[in-house]
């Protein structure tokens, strides 16, 4: 299992196109990711539950991901974050 | 795979599943069917059902529709008896997005349905409840 922590450096925060796209590509993972917030531990392959962290920009987000792909996928996730979600400024 | 079929009065259908690609991007096998208020009932329910054969590919069709009781839901109602359907109301936002994202699952029509109910009444929140509660977990 790997465990980090990330802060969400787009302006929107974790809205609901930024959310699907996490999770679009959490799915891509055959690993368990699970992301917590104030305590509330949300499943990274649900946009519903994603969405429920209500996380605006400087949010800092625990990501713990457990399986075969933990790397790969903690690595897609923290570039995903890093690109701001690909959104402009 | 299951089809879905998004029908209500007005344009809210058609707007939802744009809303809803928005977000999670186009998906195949989704459609939506606004039904105008000077449209004829019976010109609605043929439109409606060749979108339904038309989904159907074996799997079913789940029909999202606004209001029960309203022609929507009856217009539905009254191809259940015909085609593989079921129908569940009070269509929103958080339904058609987790519709769309199970869709592709192997999943049974009759489970199908009976999670996006327990999905749309599962994610209507007063806001300060869960905003309260997290601050508590805070302290």
């Amino acid at each position: 299992m790997v465990e980090k922590k990330l802060v969400l450096k787009n302006k929107l925060g974790l809205h609901a196109r930024a959310a699907a796209k996490l999770v679009q590509l959490a799915e891509q993972f055959k690993s368990d990711i699970k992301i917590v917030k104030d305590n509330v531990e949300a499943d990274g392959k649900s946009i519903l539950g994603v969405l429920l962290l209500a996380a605006p920009v400087g949010s800092e987000l625990i990501f713990r991901v457990d399986g075969e792909d933990e790397q790969e996928a903690i690595s897609a996730i923290e570039q995903l974050i890093e690109d701001k979600f690909g959104e402009e400024e | 795979m299951i089809g879905i079929i998004v029908v209500t009065h007005g344009n809210l259908a058609d707007v939802l599943i744009q809303t809803c690609f928005k977000i999670i991007g186009k998906r195949e096998k989704i459609e939506s069917h606004s039904i105008q208020w000077e449209d004829d009932a019976e010109v609605a329910l043929k439109t409606i059902e060749k979108i339904v054969k038309k989904l159907d590919d074996g799997d079913g069709v789940l029909a999202l529709t606004d209001m029960f009781g309203g022609t929507p839901t009856n217009l539905m109602i009254s191809l259940s008896n015909n085609y593989n359907l079921e129908i569940v109301t009070g269509v929103n936002l958080p339904m058609v997005i987790k519709a769309a994202t199970l869709q592709s699952k192997e999943i049974d029509l009759k489970e199908f349905a009976s999670k996006i109910k327990n999905q749309g009444q599962r994610n209507i929140y007063r806001v300060a409840e869960i905003l309260s509660m997290k601050g508590k977990r805070n302290g």
